[in-house]
C-alpha cells in the first residue's frame, strides 16, 4: 500500500491553476457583478450557477464535443497552438476552471455586495473610481469572504472527478489526479491504495472546509 | 459672472412620489443653503442627487458651465468635486483616521497629502487622533474626523446630511459650533439638510423649505422663518400658532383679520381674501401685565393663561385670547407677571408678527 504520488502531484498542480485562474479572472468579474444592474440578471446568475447542479459528466461532454480537434474552440486551438485540448493538462484545466466558477464567484459576490454601500458612496464622493474604490475600500473589507472563495475552490478542484475524467482520461502524470486515482484503485481490487488515497483526500477536504467555517465567522474588515 | 449652483430636477422612487429640487447658490461665495423639512420631505433624495449618487429622472442640474445631470446625462460623483458628509460617518473601517482623512488626496505627493489631513483635522479640533482608528474614538469625533475627510480635497460644494442627528445633545452642540467655524473660515459653499430648527438658524443662510417631495419656499433663512409664504411652509418651520382668520380689510400691505372673537393687524401679500391662515411664532409675542397703556404694537389682546410648559431656561405658555395662541417667554417673565393658568395678560402682537397667508387648498 502506497500512495500514488504522481497523481498528488498533478492534483495540487491542477488545484493550483485552477484556484490563480479563477482569482485572476473571477475576482473582478465578481466585482462587476456585485455592482451590476442589468435585464437577465437571473439567467447569467442560474448560468454562473449551473455546474453546481449539472453532472459533472454532462459538463465533461459538451467540453469534449467542443474542445476536441473537430470541435469548434478545439479546431481553432488547434490551428493556432498545433496541439489538442482533450486528454492534456490544459484541457483539464480549463473543464476544472469552468467547473469551479459557481465555488469561487458565489463567495466573492456575497463578500463584495455585503461591503456597507455608504462606504462605497463616501469613496466615490471622495474622487475614487472604481478600481480605486474596490483596491482600497471593497477588496480590504471583504478579504474573509475572498480568502474562504479560494479555499473552496482549492478544495473542490482536489476532489474533481467527472469533468477530469471526460475531458482528461487517465494519463499518469499528466491528468490522474488523485480522485481518479482511487476509483482506479477500486477497479484494479487495490483497496490498501484506494484507502490511503480516499484517507488523505478526506482529511484534506475537511480541513478545508473547518479553514472556509472560520473565515465566514470573521467580522468584515478585522483581517 | 459668478458661477452658480442651478437645480430644477425631479426624481422618482419606485411606487413613492416624485422629490423635487429647485434651488439655486451661488458657487463662488461661501454661504449655508439649508434644506429643511420634516422626515421623508425629499431633503436626502435631492442631496443625493446632488452628489451624483443618485439618477435624476426630469429636469436638469447644473454647475457653473458644466451640467451634471440631465436626461440621458450622469456625470459620476468623483467627477463634481463635492464633499459629502452623511448622517452615519462612514469612515473606512480598516484606515486609521488619517488615512481616512487622506483617502481623497490620492492624487498628492505624500508630504502635501500630509500637510492638508493636519490642516483638516486642526480645523474640525481632532489633530490628536490621526493614528486612531474609528472604532477607537466617540461618534462626535467619528463625525469630525468624517468632516475632516469631506473638506480636505477642498471640493467646490459641501454636501452635508443632517450630520448631527445620530449625536448626542452635548457632542451634537459642541460639533454644531465646530461645524460653524469650519464652514464660515473654509469659505466652501454648503448645503444642509435638517428637520432641526435649532441647526437650521444656527449655520443657515438662506433656506429651502420642502414638503412631501416638494419646494414650498426659498430665500433668506430670517426671512423665511419670520414670514413662512403659506401655511404648509408655517406648519414645516414649526410656527407654534397657525389659526384660521377672515379676511376684514386690506390696505397696503396690512391687513385686518378676524380670528375667533379676536381682531388682527397683519402683514398680507395684496391677493389675499376670505378665508385665511394667520401665523405667529411663538417667541414673537409679548406678554404684559393685564392694565396696559397705550405702545406700538398694533395688536392688543386680552389673555388668559391656559398652559404652563416649562422648557429649558424658557417656558411654553398657552394662551386663551379668542382663538389659541402660544408664547415663549423667559421664567424670569413668568415669575415676574405671576403668570399661572388662569390669570390674565395682555398680549402684544407687532403687526409684523402676524403673517397672514393663503388657506391650503
Amino acid at each position: 500500500m502506497s500512495v500514488d504520488a504522481p497523481s498528488l502531484l498533478v492534483t495540487l498542480q491542477l488545484a493550483t491553476a485552477t484556484t490563480v485562474t479563477l482569482a485572476v479572472v473571477g475576482i473582478p468579474a465578481a466585482w462587476w457583478l456585485s455592482q451590476a444592474r442589468f435585464r437577465g440578471r437571473a439567467l447569467v446568475d442560474a448560468l454562473l450557477a449551473l455546474p453546481l447542479v449539472l453532472p459533472p459528466t454532462v459538463l465533461g461532454f459538451y467540453l469534449l464535443t467542443v474542445l476536441g480537434p473537430r470541435g469548434p474552440l478545439g479546431g481553432l486551438y488547434g490551428d493556432v497552438t498545433g496541439r489538442t485540448l482533450p486528454f492534456t493538462f490544459e484541457g483539464v484545466l480549463l473543464g476544472s476552471v469552468l467547473y469551479n466558477v459557481p465555488f469561487a464567484l458565489r463567495p466573492f459576490v456575497a463578500a463584495f455586495s455585503s461591503v456597507d454601500r455608504r462606504y462605497i458612496e463616501a469613496a466615490a464622493c471622495l474622487g475614487a473610481g472604481s478600481l480605486r474604490i474596490f483596491h482600497h475600500v471593497v477588496l480590504p473589507l471583504s478579504r474573509a469572504g475572498v480568502a474562504s472563495g479560494l479555499v473552496l475552490t482549492f478544495a473542490h478542484s482536489v476532489g474533481e472527478f467527472g469533468v477530469v475524467l471526460m475531458l482528461g482520461g487517465n494519463i499518469p502524470g499528466v491528468t490522474r489526479t488523485a480522485s481518479v486515482a482511487v476509483y482506479d484503485h477500486v477497479q484494479a481490487l487495490d483497496y490498501g491504495g484506494a484507502a490511503a488515497m480516499s484517507a488523505l483526500l478526506l482529511v484534506f477536504s475537511f480541513t478545508a472546509l473547518a479553514v472556509t467555517e472560520a473565515l465566514q465567522r470573521r467580522a468584515p474588515g478585522v483581517m | 459672472m459668478s458661477a452658480r449652483l442651478e437645480a430644477d430636477f425631479r426624481r422618482r422612487h419606485a411606487g413613492g412620489p416624485a422629490m423635487e429640487g429647485r434651488f439655486g447658490l451661488d458657487l463662488d461665495a461661501p454661504g449655508v443653503l439649508v434644506l429643511f423639512g420634516p422626515s421623508g420631505c425629499g431633503k436626502t433624495t435631492v442631496l443625493r442627487a446632488l452628489a451624483g449618487l443618485d439618477r435624476i429622472d426630469e429636469g436638469t442640474l447644473r454647475a457653473g458651465t458644466d451640467t451634471w445631470a440631465a436626461p440621458g446625462r450622469h456625470v459620476p460623483p468623483r467627477q463634481r468635486r463635492v464633499g459629502m458628509v452623511f448622517q452615519e460617518p462612514a469612515l473606512f473601517p480598516h484606515l486609521t483616521v488619517e488615512q481616512n482623512v487622506r483617502f481623497g488626496l490620492y492624487q498628492l505627493t505624500d508630504a502635501e497629502a500630509h500637510a492638508r489631513a493636519v490642516d483638516a483635522l486642526a480645523r474640525t479640533g481632532i489633530a490628536e487622533l490621526v493614528d486612531r482608528r474609528p472604532h477607537e474614538i466617540s461618534a462626535g469625533q467619528r463625525q469630525r474626523a468624517a468632516l475632516a475627510r469631506a473638506i480636505a480635497p477642498r471640493p467646490r460644494l459641501l454636501l452635508l446630511d443632517e450630520p448631527l442627528s445620530a449625536l448626542d445633545t452635548p457632542s451634537r452642540e459642541s460639533l454644531r459650533r465646530a461645524l460653524r467655524a469650519v464652514l464660515v473660515t473654509l469659505g466652501i459653499p454648503s448645503i444642509l439638510v435638517t428637520h432641526d430648527r435649532t441647526e437650521a438658524l444656527g449655520l443657515g443662510d438662506r433656506v429651502v423649505v420642502m414638503s412631501g417631495g416638494r419646494v414650498l419656499q426659498d430665500g433668506p433663512i430670517q426671512d423665511v422663518f419670520s414670514r413662512p409664504c403659506s401655511e404648509e411652509a408655517a406648519r414645516v418651520l414649526g410656527v407654534e400658532t397657525v389659526v384660521e382668520g377672515r379676511v376684514e380689510h386690506c390696505a397696503e400691505g396690512l391687513c385686518t383679520v378676524a380670528v375667533g372673537a379676536a381682531r388682527l393687524v397683519g402683514l398680507a401679500p395684496d391677493d389675499v381674501s376670505g378665508t385665511v391662515m394667520v401665523c405667529i411664532r411663538s417667541e414673537d409675542v409679548v406678554l404684559m401685565a393685564a392694565d396696559v397703556t397705550p405702545t406700538s404694537a398694533r395688536n392688543h389682546l386680552a389673555a388668559r393663561v391656559t398652559l404652563l410648559e416649562p422648557d429649558g431656561a424658557l417656558c411654553r405658555v398657552t394662551l386663551d385670547c379668542g382663538f389659541p395662541l402660544v408664547a415663549q417667554v423667559t421664567r424670569g417673565a413668568v415669575a415676574e407677571l405671576r403668570l399661572a393658568p388662569g390669570s390674565a395678560v395682555t398680549v402684544l402682537l407687532k403687526a409684523g408678527a402676524v403673517q397672514v397667508v393663503a388657506r391650503a387648498a
